[in-house]
């Protein structure tokens, strides 16, 4: 091993003057002020930051009345339609601050119960600056709905919905006084689910008249409701109710559980809530059920189900529905009951032949010829000779364009309107025939299907039916008779395994109860007992 | 998620009526050379006779609950001989399975669609059972029950025109013309073909809740398949007259051709056969299913997925390469008469002395 | 959920992509046959088989043709009943479809020698329904086929097939369908029997007068003339032995307890000067009973006849019918269905030795014991020397709506 060599040490100053130890203390003490100073300069700016990016709606109020006009200015902005007012009440004691949104506020309200009894009011000299509000809002606002807040956020909430601000100088608590008015409908008939005998009162926009409607209905302390508000931008007003006692409460458990996991950011209607807390959103069949009519939430929430509304859609849907539900019309309820039991049968019949209409031709015509009957046999076949589509081809061809002229039909405004219906349905139908494009019976068949698939209850199952009878159409044009008993079985299978919300889309026919089955395909007498499933705990309907 | 299934009454119900009814539906003619006359007297009883083995397997899970027969097994005899039995298992059922395809499809190509593949069919069939196996039992217990009340109102509707024209009473009775002999052979015979269920119930015993307590669903369900089949060959005798019936080889298909109402009712074999196709589907899923869920017991649910499409594999490649009705009648009649009865009697007595065996030492541990 | 969904579509991709289709036919592809033919020549052993399909015109944009305006045809000429359907495969534009078939015509000939070949194909093709009516046709069944009448209205199937359903109005003859006519060859001591057809062509008219012929295949032949349905065909096993008539087939339907609306006159009630009295048979029905006597089967049949009295206007006696006319009627109409079950008793038993009536039948349904160890095999040889009771009980019930003769003044 090498010895290392002793290292020579010798003042390094002698060469770099830079290297003396008073002129490294010398800059070690600058470096160090420099560090404090910036340290302090670098608190400064955080707190500035701080300052800066703490949500306005964490932030407190301030005393001053200017300033939280300012910063709501900042927030909101003034073109919001933002009225500003100061004023000098309760006998020029206090200063006080109004605010409000012109559009959504009953300016009524707050100029003559707001600010008039506050101007016209006269306080003790010696009452102390924190009571004041009390003593306000006790004795000169005449509004009852009142709250105190202090945070920016819920003040600037409250402003959005309507309510006026009331801000003191020199206190950070305001008060928040309801003041909310918009405009709204009035309540009309029911445009999509039209009835003969039953009311005709339907859901307008706005969650408290429809509440209204429902309470009405039910005037009894049993039935609950409960608020939710969901929605980052749109802040949507969620109201669950439900029946206490009648309903199952495992099955309101779940529904509130899954309305408080909603995470979205706008909620459009009725159909968005549905879809984001239904079982099975994938399915053709809706496992829920979306009325227009109060009477129909009033009868669901009696029979144990919960229905849910919102603000800003005139809908309202109840679950847990089966599939026999969506038939179910509330003027089964109003005629007599044989009446309504027939026009069940029909409806239930009409829903069959529009799924099954269509593909049974087909296969009829071009599998299994056998079971046409003789005399009906030359007609068909006279009515194809020379059309250049095959059958399978032909229908679905029709069965789209009508749904197309369907589609139309419902934009087109007014008379226009009309017109062009009966130009697409006769004309069109009539020149394909008459030019050779499409045979007649197949019009026939599609347009018998087409129309009574409306004559189910609800819109909804109507498209689904479309759409398995597009599914059927395909495969028994592949495979005539053999495909669609395939088809019904798989659509069997998808039935049996959807829920909603824990009770069997199939019930009661499957599980079988044979005390509801009074009220599924036909509606015999008053029904006595709620469904066991839905209502466990109080199953009697009677007193007796 | 498997134990957790409870069936309810009328799943039970409906599930042993389609288990039965699977090849007895065509291989009946076999008997009729024999009881003639009486065979749906020997129909009657002779799937009445298989009610005191069903019964005998709901008290063997008595005290096992939520375990079908052969996790019993294998708890008292060891793995090997369960797996030797399962194995045994799951070649019956793949043999019930490729005898069912082959009729069915042969019924639809002789009647509807003489030039379609049969391949095609099959694989259609075999498509629909996986995609329904694939899926909870629950779910399935619930489209038995829809596709087996179809299925029977099909067939009350389509018969109820027959009456009057078409029903003959000379040709029943006289009830008994043959000897009785003759008669018990057929019962015999009967009792055989409809053991299959007892093939479906040896898994099935697990998804019912306190089978010993239970016990009566699967005997009214046995009863009623008895009730509807016996008089389902009560009808078709009526109609076709003994000595033609015996040759046919699909049942009331052949019977429901010969509806005519009016000039305009027709052809009602068309839906008859769709209670056909109902019943096809049904026996191909369960067979499918007990074939797996026997196969994922013997491979330690290795990737169930893949066996159970290795099981419709294993039904569908056979079942293209027998490809002849003669065949597999010639197959069916072979497994009721000789093989599936004695078989599930043999599961029966190993699994009663396993049962037996565990409670003696149950109870000489206990002292 | 989303595995569920694949397999789906997985289904659906299948079904869509598998070049699929295979019994994918158009209806206006296939050939709509409503009537067939079926004859057979016993010297050069050669099968004819007509068929009678429409002629599908196509339509002109804009005006609805319902019912085809022409009914072809056609007959082809082969060694073997299915060689001649594939001879006319050939010559028919579209695919044979067989499930209109309203009518099979069986020519004498064919009906003698080669029946179990176009039974048996009846028996096993499913897509011919079964519910077809068979008619033996004196003669060739392409005769009958191609008679059409002169205004063309209606094929000669729809002719032969209403005139069969209405020949119960008659008495005539029958109705017997594919399967009847297979329960009864199949059925021990039940013998076959067929409606009898027979057309007639018009005067003055050249046969064949269209139609022209290519290597034995005949098409759109036409014959102006008329069907007539009436008489029975019996066959012994499968094989035709005799033609009954009118009135033997009547006998037949007696004893059979078909259900007949017949019209029969008697001889006159009363005197001389009377004339004869007409019936109007609204209703029937038989008992058939089979005694073993000595071994020797004893067949006792008992007919039950309702009739209504449809005329009585001239003739002495009161104005009203007494009870004794009454029973006076009916005596003279037992008689009368007593000369026709005789006659068809004489025919069929001892003329043509085949049981049509059904006894051996009714014979296996008392002792089927016997029946199946003794006497099914030797029936042939007892059948004609078993002595047969009748007894026939006729009523007649109202006079129609008057209660009292006319009287001319």
């Amino acid at each position: 091993m090498k010895k290392r060599k002793a290292p020579c040490i010798k003042k390094l100053s002698a060469q770099m003057p830079e290297a003396s130890l008073s002129h490294a203390r010398k800059s070690l003490d600058a470096l160090k002020q420099l560090t404090s100073e910036s340290v302090a300069i670098a608190d400064g700016m955080h707190q500035i930051i701080q300052k800066l990016m703490s949500p306005w709606q964490e932030q407190n109020i301030f005393l001053a009345i200017d300033e939280n006009f300012r910063l709501l200015t900042d927030i909101i902005g003034d073109d919001i339609g933002l009225i500003k007012g100061k004023h000098a009440i309760l006998g020029g004691k206090v200063q006080a601050g109004v605010v409000y949104i012109e559009s959504i506020t009953d300016e009524e309200l707050v100029s003559s119960q707001v600010i008039e009894p506050l101007l016209l009011g006269k306080v003790d000299l010696n009452t102390r600056q924190e009571a004041v509000l009390e003593l306000i809002q006790s004795k000169f606002i005449y509004v009852p709905n009142t709250k105190n807040s202090s945070r920016m956020g819920e003040i600037v909430e409250s402003l959005l919905s309507g309510d006026t601000v009331l801000f003191i100088n020199g206190l950070n608590t305001a008060l928040i006084i309801g003041s909310g008015k918009i405009v709204k409908r009035s309540i009309e008939k029911p445009e999509n689910e039209g009835t003969v005998l039953a009311s005709l009162e339907s859901f307008i926009e706005d969650l408290d008249a429809n509440c209204s409607m429902v309470i009405k209905r039910l005037p009894t302390s049993a039935l609950r409701f409960e608020t939710f508000t969901k929605g980052v931008l749109s802040r949507t007003k969620i109201k669950l109710l439900w029946i206490d006692g009648s309903s199952n409460a495992k099955i309101v458990e779940e529904a509130r559980s899954r309305i408080t996991q909603i995470n979205i950011d706008n909620i459009d209607g009725i159909g968005v809530l549905a879809e984001l807390i239904e079982d099975n959103p994938w399915s053709i069949f809706p496992q829920y059920r979306q009325t227009q009519r109060p009477d129909v939430v009033a009868k669901a929430l009696a029979d144990g189900h919960f229905a849910v509304l919102c603000s800003n859609s005139p809908f309202a849907f109840f679950a847990p529905t089966s599939l026999w539900d969506n038939f179910k019309t509330m003027d089964d309820y109003a005629e007599r009951s044989s009446s309504a039991s027939y026009l069940r049968i029909a409806r239930y019949m009409a829903f069959l032949m529009s799924i099954l209409l269509s593909p049974l031709y087909l296969s009829f015509v071009t599998f299994n010829q056998i079971i046409v009957p003789p005399s009906l046999a030359a007609n068909i076949a006279t009515g194809r000779e020379g059309v250049p589509f095959p059958s399978g081809v032909e229908l679905l061809l029709l069965t789209f364009g009508i749904t197309v002229i369907r589609e139309g039909a419902l934009r087109i405004t007014g008379s226009v309107g009309y017109f062009i219906g009966t130009l697409a349905a006769v004309v069109i139908g009539q020149a394909t025939v008459a030019a050779g494009y499409v045979s007649a019976s197949i019009i026939i068949v599609v347009a018998v299907a087409e129309i009574s698939a409306f004559a189910i209850a609800t819109t909804t199952l109507v498209y689904t039916s479309r759409l398995i009878n597009y599914f059927f159409v395909i495969l028994s044009s592949v495979f005539g008779i053999f495909g669609l008993i395939n088809g019904i079985a798989i659509i069997f299978w998808h039935l049996a395994s959807l829920e909603s919300f824990g009770v069997p889309y199939l019930y009661p026919v499957i599980p079988f109860d044979l005390a509801a089955m009074k009220d599924t395909f036909l509606r015999i007498g008053v029904l006595k007992k709620r469904l066991r499933i839905l209502a466990p705990g109080n199953r009697t309907r009677t007193d007796k | 998620m498997l134990k957790n299934i409870k069936l309810t009454r009328e799943q039970v119900f409906f599930l042993v009526f389609i288990g039965t009814l699977g090849n007895i539906v065509y291989c009946h003619t076999w008997i009729d050379d024999e009881t003639d006359r009486a065979a749906w007297v020997a129909a009657f009883v002779g799937i009445l006779l298989v009610i005191p083995f069903a019964v005998w397997i709901m008290y063997l899970g008595k005290s096992h609950q939520g375990e079908t027969i052969f996790d019993i097994l294998e708890s008292g005899l060891g793995r090997f001989p369960c797996a030797v039995v399962s194995a045994i298992y799951i070649l019956i059922n793949i043999a019930v399975a490729v005898a069912m395809l082959n009729m069915f499809t042969q019924l639809l190509k002789a009647f509807f669609y003489p030039y379609t593949p049969v391949w095609v069919i099959m694989l259609f069939l075999v498509l629909m059972a996986v995609l329904f196996a694939n899926g909870s039992f629950k779910v399935f217990a619930r489209t038995v029950e829809l596709l087996s009340i179809l299925g029977l109102l099909n067939f009350i509707v389509s018969f109820s025109f027959a009456f009057p024209r078409y029903i003959h009473p000379k040709y029943v009775i006289p009830i008994f013309d043959t000897s009785l002999l003759g008669f018990i052979k057929g019962t015999v015979f009967m009792t055989g073909a409809a053991s299959e269920c007892l093939l479906l119930l040896l898994v099935m015993v697990s998804f019912i809740p306190d089978p010993a307590k239970h016990y009566l669903w699967v005997v009214k369900g046995l009863v009623f398949c008895a009730a509807v089949f016996s008089s389902a060959i009560l009808v078709i005798i009526a109609m076709l007259s003994p000595e033609v019936a015996k040759r046919i080889a699909f049942g009331a298909v052949n019977a429901a051709k010969l509806i005519e109402v009016g000039d305009f009712l027709h052809g009602l074999e068309l839906f008859v056969y769709g209670t056909y196709q109902f019943i096809a589907i049904g026996k191909t899923t369960i067979c499918l299913y007990c074939a797996w869920t026997a196969a994922k017991k013997m491979f330690n649910n290795w990737h169930p997925r893949v066996q159970l499409l290795l099981t419709a594999l294993l039904i569908f490649l056979p079942a293209v390469w027998l490809n002849s009705y003669i065949k597999a009648y010639q197959l069916a009649v072979l497994l009721s008469s000789y093989i599936i009865l004695p078989f599930c009697v043999v599961i029966l007595l190993l699994t009663s002395i396993t049962v037996l065996l565990k409670k003696k030492n149950a109870g000489s541990s206990s002292k | 959920m989303k595995k569920r969904l694949l397999l789906l579509l997985v289904y659906l991709a299948l079904a869509l992509t598998l070049p699929g289709c295979w019994d994918y036919v158009e209806y206006e592809n296939i050939t709509q046959v409503i009537g067939m033919g079926i004859d057979y020549d016993s010297k050069t052993q050669e099968t004819t088989i007509s068929i009678q399909f429409p002629a599908l015109k196509k339509r002109t944009g804009g005006s609805e043709t319902t019912a085809p305006s022409q009914w072809i045809v056609q007959s082809a000429t082969e060694k073997t009943f299915y060689g001649a359907l594939t001879k006319l495969q050939e010559t028919v534009p579209n695919r044979l479809f067989l499930g209109y078939l309203k009518v099979i015509i069986i020519g004498e000939e064919a009906a003698k020698y080669n029946l179990m070949d176009t039974i048996d194909y009846f028996d096993r093709t499913p897509s011919l329904r079964s519910s077809a009516n068979i008619v033996i046709a004196a003669g060739k069944a392409e005769d009958v086929l191609k008679t059409i009448r002169p205004d063309r209205g209606r094929p000669a199937s729809d002719e032969i097939h209403t005139l069969i359903h209405g020949s119960t109005e008659s008495g005539a003859a029958y109705p017997v369908t594919v399967n009847d006519f297979i329960q009864m060859l199949a059925i021990g001591g039940w013998e076959a029997t067929a409606p009898r057809v027979s057309s007639v062509a018009a005067k003055a008219q050249q046969e064949d007068t269209k139609g022209g012929t290519q290597e034995s295949i005949r098409a759109n032949e036409e014959r102006i003339g008329s069907q007539r349905v009436a008489g029975l065909a019996a066959f012994k096993g499968d094989k035709f032995v005799g033609w009954l008539n009118e009135k033997e087939s009547m006998g037949v339907g007696w004893i059979t307890g078909k259900k007949m609306h017949a019209y029969k006159v008697s001889e006159p009630a009363g005197g001389v000067g009377a004339e004869e009295l007409y019936y109007h048979v609204t209703d029937s029905n038989s008992k058939i009973k089979v005694r073993l006597v000595n071994g020797l089967p004893i067949i006792d049949v008992d007919v039950k006849v309702v009739a209504d009295l449809k005329k009585y206007s001239r003739g002495e006696g009161a104005d009203f019918l007494s009870a004794e006319a009454v029973s006076d009627a009916e005596k003279k109409l037992t008689d009368n269905i007593r000369s026709d079950i005789d006659a068809a008793l004489i025919r069929g038993q001892k003329e043509l030795n085949t049981d049509i009536f059904g006894f051996g039948f009714a014979f296996f349904r008392e002792y089927p014991g016997l029946w199946q160890d003794k006497y099914e095999a030797q029936w042939a040889n007892i059948f004609p020397c078993i002595p047969i009771n009748v007894t026939v009980h006729a009523k007649v019930i109202n006079t129609g709506s008057n209660i009292s003769k006319l009287i001319i003044r």
